[in-house]
């Protein structure tokens, strides 16, 4: 390696690690991000392991904690964001995509769930699966068709906005059934 | 004209750069696997690469432009 060559590879190389620098500083000081009830930290490192938008897949690269025998389990519902957040006292252990339909307010899951529910707002008619109820019939839920129409992958691109639910994907719709009765939802 | 200022030498380095550049995103993308830090994006990455070469061909320039 001459040393021409030498010099312009460090000069790269600082110039990245001090974009790297910018980027963290810069993010992990915008409070928009984050929520406050959790550390920035944990939040961070499930944004890293998070996928693209699909109504098929799970939102996370990883498997889907236990929810049976978690303490200070709570759920954080952030509607700019777009996401729920699981949270372990102020630990994120899972963060999930979701359309969320609903005005701020604090609630508890029931642990009532099935397996379809039809939603009719007019004159469209909403078919979910794998619905779990939440305070006074609030519905976490997959959306699989809009009059028929079956949903696209990226069902957050073009969301059906039906009040009182917390649309998520066919995976994390499942898993949140398993949510005991009793957890917080806290939606902001 | 350009070529007065970079020479084929010059240029090949600045693409080894490139190369570095972006192998040095995905380390760090992938390290972003276990360590809290915010990664880079696509659109990320490309601003980075701009920022590089711009700066790279800047000091070229000013370099050639002294002596």
């Amino acid at each position: 390696m001459n040393s021409e060559l030498k010099r312009l590879s460090l000069i790269t190389l600082s110039l990245f690690l001090v974009m790297v620098l910018v980027v963290n500083v810069h993010t992990y000081l915008d409070a928009g991000k984050f929520i406050p009830e959790a550390t920035c930290h944990s939040q961070v490192r499930n944004v890293n392991l998070m996928r693209s938008v699909n109504c098929h897949h799970p939102s996370e690269h990883k498997n889907y904690p236990s929810l049976a025998h978690t303490k200070k389990l709570r759920l954080v519902a952030e509607p700019a964001l777009k996401r729920v957040y699981v949270l372990t006292g102020s630990r994120v252990i899972y963060m999930m995509h979701a359309q969320i339909n609903l005005y701020p307010q604090h609630l508890t899951s029931q642990a009532k769930s099935g397996q379809q529910l039809y939603q009719k707002r007019g004159t469209t008619l909403v078919t979910g699966f794998d619905w779990s109820e939440f305070g006074h019939h609030f519905y976490f839920e997959s959306v699989a068709a809009v009059n028929q129409h079956r949903v696209g992958n990226n069902w957050l691109q073009d969301p059906v906005k039906v009040p009182g639910t917390i649309q998520l994907s066919k995976p994390d719709a499942r898993w949140i059934q398993a949510l005991p009765k009793g957890i917080p939802i806290i939606i902001r | 004209m350009l070529s007065d200022y970079f020479s084929p030498k010059f240029l090949k380095e600045v693409i080894i750069c490139n190369g570095e550049l972006v192998l040095a995103v995905i380390f760090y993308n992938l390290l972003g696997f276990l360590v809290p830090l915010v990664r880079f994006s696509f659109w990320t990455t490309i601003i980075a690469l701009v920022i590089v070469n711009l700066v790279l061909f800047g000091l070229k320039f000013v370099h050639s432009q002294v002596n």
